[in-house]
């Protein structure tokens, strides 16, 4: 689904990303762990466009996707959520997840400005879509709230709809469990499942290992921007380099 | 011993039918609640708007000052300008500094096909509304692929060189002193010719353009724009291009501003370089500073508040200073610009509506 290949990012002088290459299975649910600092989030940038890597490639189903910026891979299938939720504050939450709408519809500027008969048909679409996402994470009775009024686990959870407005083929969510209580970590759990069986591909940043373990199938391990391994949830627990980079990241933390 | 007596089967029961009826009721209630809810959010702009135009047609019917029916009308030829400027400030969240430019290429292009080409002053409207837009489409192209504020620079030095080309053309814009003889406007056999007629010509055009404006802001394009000011990134992550939207907001207030100036030059019958200098586009994000941006209803209430105090000022700044001029009504709206951003960041209107909510909850 997703092939990162010989990935190399340099931020004047810092090697963020040092030669990282993997895949990504279509229908998995692959983590991406490592300390602070390892280059997660870098990866996700470049994958998602915000970014152009120093030098390597991503492909999204053979497809490379250099030099495409980030609003052209939505229309591709990237879909994506930020660790910080960024969520469009002043609006509701329907209108948020609305927005997700844009790139799968059309109707521009005059249509909109005349209320054309397509654009009116346009909108009822939009809404109900977005009403089905919000419904999906369990937000529908919050339709009408600001967002930025919600508690910060349901913002989470609006930015998932969000991004799933977009109908994505893969979804990248940037430690979607951070700062979640135990519950609401159960919810997500089940909620990247049900994602996974709608058929979307989710590459997921995490540091709640047992998150990982319950959910990912294939896990890569980062270290100071290079690959330190990859493997099953299993082969991950055992492998003493990670175990050696996650202590000595630990007790040095 | 204490908890089954008394026997409390029937009482319970009873208890129950009450609680579901309750619920019941509660979710009819809420119901309503939501439906009402919903009706007085759709129908908010449309009453505003109402009142808005019984206000603006019931308005010369008692206003009989001449003097004040032509400002009036300048006020609703400011207010399209305005309305554009409010769009691409408060929902792009780009500033032009040159927005005088669209607006006097509009005019001059109104002025010189009629005059010289005697095309019809509505097609000449047209050809203005095409010409603007493209020329704001051309400086716009390299601008939004650098991001920034680059778009108040590049508008900065084409309003100085528009300016110059209106006095540098002679042969065709009359230079420095202008271009004399431009048409009234005509429907068949009716003219346009008194101030009464154009007012309502101009606050006609003034109230479908604020239509359409709402019209805009409440669609996936206005989403799109509130989102793009909220997070450029989370925006782009779903799909929304920055560079794309900003250039047809820059292209729609140029074409606003172009319908304003047609308006101003059939309405003058005269067009001249000085109406467009870089003092009047500062004027122009005055107003749409004062009024509030990213609100359509902003415009018109930043035009008439900067409009009315400047011809306030006109009369009692010469009564302070004796040799007050036009420099002396700039230095003034510096004030009233810095004022604004630092009390009422989100303009004047929206600053009221706060500080009357504030008082009325305290």
């Amino acid at each position: 689904m997703l092939a990162v290949d010989h990935l190399t990012q340099i931020f004047g002088g810092v090697v963020a990303l040092d030669d990282v290459s993997f895949e990504v299975a279509e229908h998995s649910i692959t983590a991406l762990v490592g300390p602070n600092g390892a280059g997660k989030t870098t990866l996700f940038n470049i994958v998602a466009g915000a970014y152009a890597p120093t030098a390597g490639t991503v492909r999204l189903a053979g497809r490379p996707l250099n030099g495409l910026p980030a609003h052209a891979r939505v229309e591709l299938g990237i879909g994506r959520t930020f660790q910080n939720a960024l969520l469009f504050d002043k609006m509701t939450l329907l209108e948020n997840v609305m927005v997700g709408r844009h790139a799968r519809s059309g109707q521009g500027m005059i249509a909109s400005a005349l209320r054309l008969p397509a654009m009116r048909q346009e909108e009822e679409r939009i809404f109900l879509e977005a009403m089905r996402c919000l419904n999906l994470v369990g937000l529908g009775m919050h339709a009408r709230t600001p967002a930025g009024s919600l508690p910060f686990g349901q913002q989470r959870l609006a930015a998932i709809a969000r991004a799933l407005a977009t109908e994505p083929r893969l979804l990248l969510m940037d430690e979607p469990a951070a700062g979640l209580n135990t519950l609401e970590r159960q919810g997500l759990a089940d909620l990247i499942r049900t994602i996974q069986e709608m058929g979307i591909t989710v590459l997921l940043v995490e540091h709640d290992m047992r998150l990982v373990m319950q959910l990912a199938g294939w896990v890569v391990v980062l270290d100071h921007g290079r690959k330190l391994a990859e493997g099953t949830g299993d082969q991950i627990r055992k492998n003493r380099q990670v175990i050696a980079a996650y202590l000595g990241a630990e007790a040095g933390s | 011993m204490s908890k089954h007596w008394p026997p409390r089967r029937q009482t319970s029961r009873v208890l129950e039918t009450l609680e579901v009826l309750r619920q019941n009721q509660t979710n009819q209630a809420f119901r309503v609640l939501e439906t009402l809810k919903v009706l007085r959010k759709v129908s908010r702009n449309a009453l505003a708007f109402l009142t808005f135009a019984l206000v603006v047609g019931t308005l010369p019917l008692w206003l009989h000052s001449p003097y004040l029916l032509s400002t009036a009308i300048f006020i609703g030829i400011f207010t399209i300008v305005t309305l554009g400027l409010c769009l691409l400030m408060g929902y792009a969240g780009q500033v032009s500094l040159g927005h005088a430019a669209f607006w006097g290429i509009g005019a001059y292009t109104s002025a010189i096909l009629t005059v010289k080409l005697g095309v019809s002053p509505w097609l000449a409207m047209i050809i203005g509304v095409a010409v603007t837009s493209g020329v704001a489409y051309l400086i716009a192209i390299p601008i939004f692929r650098l991001r920034e504020h680059y778009l108040a620079m590049a508008t900065l030095g084409l309003g100085i060189i528009v300016t110059l080309a209106f006095g540098e053309f002679r042969e065709l814009t009359g230079g420095p002193s202008g271009l004399p003889g431009v048409p009234r406007l005509t429907v068949g056999s009716f003219i346009f010719d008194g101030d009464v007629e154009y007012y309502y010509l101009v606050w006609g055009v003034v109230l479908l353009l604020i239509g359409l404006s709402l019209n805009i802001v409440n669609s996936r394009v206005g989403r799109a724009l509130r989102a793009l000011h909220a997070s450029e990134a989370a925006a782009a992550s779903i799909g929304v291009d920055a560079s794309r939207l900003k250039l047809q907001v820059l292209v729609l207030s140029a074409a606003y501003a172009s319908v304003a100036g047609s308006l101003y030059v059939h309405y003058m019958q005269f067009v001249s370089p000085h109406a467009f200098d870089f003092g009047v586009s500062v004027r122009l994000v005055v107003m749409a500073a004062v009024g509030g941006l990213a609100s359509v209803w902003g415009a018109p209430f930043g035009a008439a508040a900067v409009m009315l105090v400047t011809v306030l000022l006109r009369e009692a700044l010469p009564l302070v200073i004796p040799n007050a001029s036009g420099e002396h009504i700039t230095i003034f709206y510096g004030l009233v610009l810095i004022l604004i951003m630092i009390f009422m960041p989100e303009g004047l209107t929206r600053g009221v509506i706060e500080s009357f909510r504030r008082n009325a909850r305290s």
